[in-house]
């Protein structure tokens, strides 16, 4: 059912597998020679994005962060700051501030060149003293950075040049590259250290990004624009992108279909395959990895007993979780390491009620048992999943709903017995897996301890041939799916749903998207001289021939603009201003305007995005058409004293 | 019937007016036939409950929605039919020509609005005038109604005043339009005795003052006695006795209002005269006996009393001006 | 009574209704900081997330001096207080103050103009079912009435937005627009959250007028308004609305308690930034400087709306006024 149900969604969207091919290809070609500049040479630049997102946005400073970007927040991030270095899902390094990573021969140092002649969005230029300056506030234990112990094996970071950093390990530690360019963690991200001194970054992010921080509105929306002084040149197309929280799924789905906004985040499987039946739709789903589980606490009974918690794996059904809880919309998996890993065959425990009854009877008690959710009607809904299936196999569970902090709190102190959890998305669970299931972790909620499974989870820190370390992993897994610290209820994937005009999006590697390269399909015949026209800050003056007088910037635009556009949605502009206009979405068709100037009229017709070229006594006005939100503005400009056509492109 | 002096400038014909109540319904005003000439004062005399506030009612289009009229009834005013009219035509006169002064000063006015706005509300509504000229004419109204300090009286609310002063910017609302009839309902009853005289006073030099017709209904007959030209007499929603007042005080025919008159104090008797009260209850108008109404507290009531309604017919010697509904009228005082 | 008498009067009124205000924020703020303190977790928790260890927690704990007795942190509160001062948010750093005056204008725009559309369909709704009471119109409204007051605030918003945003696309679904950047595109971001509050609230205020007006219709002085010739629509706004009008607007006043929670649930719908969103998120965060914050702006809000209401009273009724005045 599961499977049939993503299958649609993609087939319905064919476009997705070719973007997938494009994106990777230029993936390629950023490793093999760096910035290259735009394959196409008329690609249209400017316009607004409006990006919606679930969750409000939190700030910028890494030292008040646990370490995890919160996902839907990662876009916003990666538009404004920069790793030293992202990772494909092929295992290549991609270089961005970072230009290579060498390691030493014994493994336990890595000597980074970094890139020169970039400077953050401030004007403070990027060099060694600047990754220096992060990386110890990050590593020095009086900040107490809750992040810290991703980076434990990260012993110092020293400047050997202005562009050549040393990162010094305690010891060989295969994963350091996956972790340092993996773009969910905000400690891999370089930030200005002015502003950092200044107190300023948190609230007022300043990186080397294509989009510099511009407005941060009340939790209600985020500005950044386009950064001018971009290290990639022919980068960013966009001018600005609006990102605004919308914390309702069903409300951010609606503006979409409004024309508010031009993607959102999504993980409702209903709305989900809405979308997907929406010409003007495109949505792209992104391959995650981790996990939603549900921990177990295996230091008191019942559930210190193997067969009992067997039995609760057993009658757990993983593919009814995903389909009433998530609609569909996540992977099921039975590890955390996200699709295209393989471990087979990996023990996991599939849905088997007759062996879970028969694991409870040999038990010989019964089994009353508490799970800890929460209160949203998703968590609510997760407990009465289990109490019913649970049910199924003679075992009383009692869900309990809380709000975030009591449940992490009780969970923090070992009070419970089952409780819903996730295991983050991550470029590298190793350490991860480390901290929760090592018996010496802090962060062990589980209780769970066993010798044979400490030392492979020692032994995953300092492998050194990924094959070797890959087995490990696996090995970790089958142990894991055997004693069962955790249930799963789902893999993890989030979606994005876009406008079909939004070209070029792609698909960043660390499960998120890169918008540095994407553009605005409804300014495609938007030539190069109609951007020269735009930039030209001449302000548009008319003589007119009767009376000699200058009004041209007075001039009014009366009249009513319908057009369908190029991704499917309809328009109609009504514009009365002086100079720009604003109006509303609905039916029709071709932009009709009436131009009056100096008495006379004049009638033209065009569509979205196209240039629209005015001439009235041997002199012409140009402008496009930039959509801006709900509305949009008309920029007319003054080209030349010269006789043309009176409307070109039309 | 004696043929009409002069066309009556109201005239009521055969009026019945009918209320759902708890049991079936009740005929609250029952063929009641009446006119009143201008300039005319007539009283109209009643215990209470008889049905004379409905038919005041009901002449100034008040009646409550679910009120049903008799299909044969009719109202002429000023030679217009009134119940023929559209609510909007009717409005017209309602306030204007025909204007009604209620029997609770207290409640009467709204309490949440200005004296002055009132009086000059129906000024603007009917006559059109302005802010100022109304507030000009509500002035000279106060004044002519004998309210001091009219300047002040204006700007106070109802609270403000007392009774009598209240019940005095009743009338000049009333009076406001110069209505050709003023229907006053009880006028008196909810005031201190001591204005009594001097509000009813105030009514008929107004009526007199501007050759006004005037119903003065009353359940008393000495309010009556002196300020009206004829008095009708009125007992379970039907007109049983209408004369000119002073024979009617002179030499009542129907025997309740025989009991009515006995029933009032004089001063001419000596004091310590009893009163003679009215025997039994007044009537229950859901349960109204067949035959006159009046019987089972008439002393003279015989057999036919109580089986046939006598109808409302001139006297045996031909006097045209004194109607008696009864089968035994008195004779002589 | 000498004007100077008159203004002691008013004076000790203000005086009066101003120490009750003191008394109730003083309760209020003790009673929301013992409640967000007997809450389990605390924003510690929230803070450190589910990566945190004890040692995080303990750390943050102390930084945020969440360590200290209750008693001490309420203490400080009022202290700061007493300077202006409302500390800042555990989660974001925001300043509390800042926080709450940058939202405060959705929220007061927000009921506002929901308390506008309310009254302009409680009042005709009213006015039509007191006057033609019992009347088809009066049932078919009541019931239809009935039947809106039993959709979901958060149904009715999504209902709007089908209809005017993604069907006819006369308004934006979705987000706020400050009114510096016009009124009408600032209105016209509000028009659909108020909607879907005032299509609810408006029945109540209806019920309630109806009933009060068809008493008032049944009073003497309303007949002698007909006997004046005066027509319907005259009598009713004129003579019989402001006498009716009392009940109305103390459940207005007592509504502004329920219309912050219906302005929770239609501010996240909507994404409006406004208080109800920041005063449920700070709840579930236990961000408690935030929740102080928000409880006491909402207090003094509150207890400010009904002695308005107060005051409106004497306004519409003289008799009142003069009550007022002899019983002070």
């Amino acid at each position: 059912m599961q499977t049939i149900r993503a299958a649609r969604i993609r087939r319905s969207c064919p476009a997705i597998a070719g973007r997938h091919l494009v994106a990777l290809l230029i993936g390629m070609l950023l490793i093999g020679c760096g910035p290259t500049p735009p394959t196409e040479t008329t690609t249209p630049t400017g316009g607004t994005l409006y990006f919606g997102l679930e969750a409000p946005f939190h700030g910028f400073d890494v030292l008040g962060t646990s370490g995890y970007l919160n996902p839907p927040m990662a876009p916003l991030n990666n538009l404004i700051l920069e790793p030293l270095f992202r990772m494909d899902r092929a295992g290549n390094l991609i270089p961005v501030l970072g230009l290579t990573a060498t390691a030493s021969a014994g493994g336990d140092e890595w000597e980074i060149a970094l890139r020169q002649g970039v400077r953050f969005h401030d004007q403070t230029p990027f060099n060694a003293d600047a990754v220096v300056h992060h990386w110890h506030r990050i590593l020095d234990p009086a900040n107490r950075y809750r992040g810290r112990p991703i980076f434990d094996p990260i012993q110092r970071v020293e400047k050997i040049t202005d562009h050549q950093v040393r990162f010094t390990l305690a010891h060989p530690w295969p994963a350091f590259l996956r972790t340092i360019s993996d773009e969910l963690l905000l400690g891999n991200f370089i930030p200005s250290p002015t502003a950092v001194e200044a107190g300023t970054h948190d609230r007022k992010p300043v990186g080397t990004g294509p989009f510099k921080y511009h407005r941060w509105n009340n939790s209600d929306h985020f500005v950044v624009l386009k950064n001018p002084h971009y290290w990639q040149p022919g980068k960013p197309l966009l001018n600005k992108v609006v990102f605004r929280a919308l914390p309702d799924h069903q409300t951010r789905y609606a503006s979409l279909l409004a024309g508010q906004l031009d993607l959102i985040t999504l993980d409702r499987g209903n709305l989900i395959e809405q979308a997907a039946g929406k010409p003007a739709l495109t949505i792209h789903p992104n391959p995650g990895n981790g996990a939603e589980i549900i921990l177990i606490n295996t230091a008191e009974p019942p559930l210190d007993d193997v067969r009992v918690r067997k039995a609760l794996a057993l009658a757990n059904h993983q593919q009814r979780h995903i389909r009433m809880v998530y609609g569909g919309a996540i992977p099921f998996v039975h590890h955390p390491f996200g699709e295209g890993f393989d471990c087979q065959p990996d023990g996991y425990l599939a849905y088997d009620p007759e062996r879970a009854r028969a694991l409870i009877a040999a038990y010989g008690k019964p089994v009353e048992i508490e799970c800890l959710h929460s209160n949203t009607s998703r968590g609510r809904r997760i407990g009465a999943l289990l109490q019913q299936l649970y049910q199924e196999i003679g075992v009383t569970l009692t869900p309990v709903a809380l709000s975030t902090a009591p449940q992490v709190m009780r969970v923090m102190q070992r009070q419970y017995q089952l409780a819903t959890w996730r295991i983050p998305p991550a470029l590298d669970h190793g350490p991860m897996l480390y901290r929760s299931y090592h018996s010496q972790s802090p962060t062990n909620f589980t209780g769970y301890h066993n010798p044979e499974l400490d030392r492979l989870l020692a032994q995953q820190r300092v492998e050194t041939d990924p094959a070797a370390r890959d087995r490990l992993l696996c090995d970790i897994v089958r142990f894991l799916n055997r004693e069962v610290p955790f249930l799963y209820r789902g893999g993890r994937r989030s979606h994005i749903v876009a406008r079909r005009k939004i070209r070029n999006m792609m698909e960043s590697p660390g499960f998120t998207v890169d918008l540095a390269s994407a553009w605005l399909d409804e300014v495609t015949k938007f030539n190069q001289s109609a951007y020269e026209i735009e930039t030209a800050a001449a302000v548009p003056e008319f003589n007119c021939p009767d009376t000699g007088d200058r009004e041209a910037t007075r001039a009014r635009l009366v009249g009513a603009w319908k057009g369908e556009d190029s991704w499917g949605g309809k328009l109609e502009v009504r514009f009365n201003l002086d100079d720009t206009m604003a109006g509303s979405r609905s039916g029709g068709y071709d932009l009709t305007a009436t131009y009056t100037i100096c008495g006379a009229t004049i009638r033209f017709q065009t569509k979205l995005g196209t240039l629209v070229t005015l001439t009235m006594s041997g002199q012409t006005m140009a402008g496009t058409f930039e959509r801006n939100g709900y509305g949009g503005t008309l920029t007319l400009r003054q080209v030349s004293n010269t006789t043309e056509a009176a409307a070109a492109d039309s | 019937m004696s043929p009409p002096r002069s066309t009556p400038l109201l005239a009521i014909g055969d009026l019945s007016v009918a209320l759902p109540a708890m049991q079936g319904c009740v005929r609250a005003v029952d063929g009641v036939t009446l006119s009143v000439t201008a300039g005319q004062a007539v009283g109209l005399v009643g215990e209470s409950g008889c049905g004379k506030s409905m038919l005041a009612k009901a002449l100034m289009g008040l009646l409550p929605r679910e009120a049903e009229i008799g299909p044969t009834s009719q109202i002429h005013f000023d030679g217009r039919p009134l119940l023929a009219l559209s609510p909007r035509e009717r409005r017209t006169i309602t306030g204007r020509k025909m204007a009604m002064v209620f029997q609770d000063p207290m409640t009467a006015l709204n309490p949440v609005m200005r004296v002055g706005r009132q009086i000059s509300e129906v000024l603007r509504h009917h006559l059109g005038l302005d802010r100022r000229a109304a507030r000009q004419r509500a002035l000279a109204l106060l004044r002519q109604v004998g309210v001091s300090m009219p300047r002040r009286r204006l700007d106070h609310y109802p609270h403000q005043l007392s009774g009598g002063l209240r019940q005095r910017v009743a009338i000049a609302i009333a009076l406001a339009c110069g209505p050709r009839l003023l229907i006053a309902d009880e006028p008196t009853t909810a005031l201190d005795v001591t204005v009594q005289a001097g509000i009813l006073d105030l009514l008929a030099r107004c009526q007199k003052a501007q050759a006004m017709a005037m119903l003065l209904i009353s359940h008393d007959l000495g309010v009556v006695a002196g300020r009206t030209q004829r008095t009708a007499v009125m007992y379970a929603g039907r007109i049983l006795e209408l004369a000119p007042t002073r024979k009617l005080f002179g030499k009542p025919r129907l025997p309740y209002t025989r009991a009515l008159l006995d029933a009032m104090p004089r001063l001419a008797n000596p004091p310590r005269t009893p009163l003679k009260a009215i025997g039994g209850q007044p009537p229950d108008m859901t349960h109204l006996p067949p035959g006159c109404a009046f019987a089972p507290r008439c002393r003279w009531a015989r057999g036919r009393c109580r089986v046939e309604t006598p109808p409302l017919e001139s006297g045996r010697g031909g006097d045209h001006d004194h109607r008696v509904a009864c089968w035994y009228p008195l004779e002589g005082a | 009574m000498t004007a100077t008498w008159g203004e002691h009067l008013l004076v000790t009124h203000l005086g009066r209704k101003l120490l009750r205000l003191l008394l109730v924020v003083l309760a209020v703020t003790a009673v929301t900081f013992l409640m967000v303190h007997l809450l389990p977790g605390d924003v510690a928790y929230t803070i450190g997330g589910e990566t945190a260890t004890a040692d995080d927690i303990r750390a943050i704990r102390e930084a945020l001096g969440l360590d200290r007795s209750m008693l001490a942190q309420y203490r400080s509160w009022l202290g700061r207080l007493v300077h202006g001062d409302l500390g800042r948010s555990y989660l974001t750093g925001e300043p509390v103050l800042q926080a709450i005056l940058s939202r405060l204008p959705v929220t007061l725009e927000l009921l506002v103009i929901s308390q506008l559309l309310a009254l302009a369909l409680a009042l005709p709704a009213a006015l039509i079912c007191a006057y033609r009471s019992g009347s088809h119109v009066d049932r078919l409204i009541s019931t239809g009435g009935f039947a809106t007051l039993s959709i979901p605030s958060f149904v009715m918003a999504l209902l709007t937005i089908y209809l005017f945003s993604v069907k006819l696309r006369w308004l934006p679904a979705t987000g706020y627009t400050p009114l510096q950047a016009g009124v009408w595109a600032n209105l016209k971001s509000f028009v659909l959250p108020a909607l879907s509050i005032a299509l609810i609230e408006w029945v109540v205020l209806m019920r309630v007028l109806r009933s009060d007006l068809i008493t008032t219709l049944q009073q003497h002085y309303i007949l002698m308004a007909k006997a004046k010739g005066l027509p319907p629509w005259r009598i009713l706004l004129l003579h019989a609305l402001r006498p009716s009008a009392f009940t109305m607007l103390t459940v207005m006043g007592l509504q502004v308690g329920r219309l912050l929670g219906e302005a929770v649930i239609v501010e996240t719908l909507f994404a409006l930034p406004g208080m109800g969103r920041l005063l449920v998120t700070a709840i579930y965060a236990r961000d408690h400087l935030m929740v102080q914050g928000c409880v006491l702006v909402i207090s003094i809000g509150y207890v400010t709306v009904n002695s308005a209401v107060d005051m409106l009273y004497t306004l519409l009724d003289p008799r009142i006024r003069r009550e007022a005045a002899v019983g002070t």
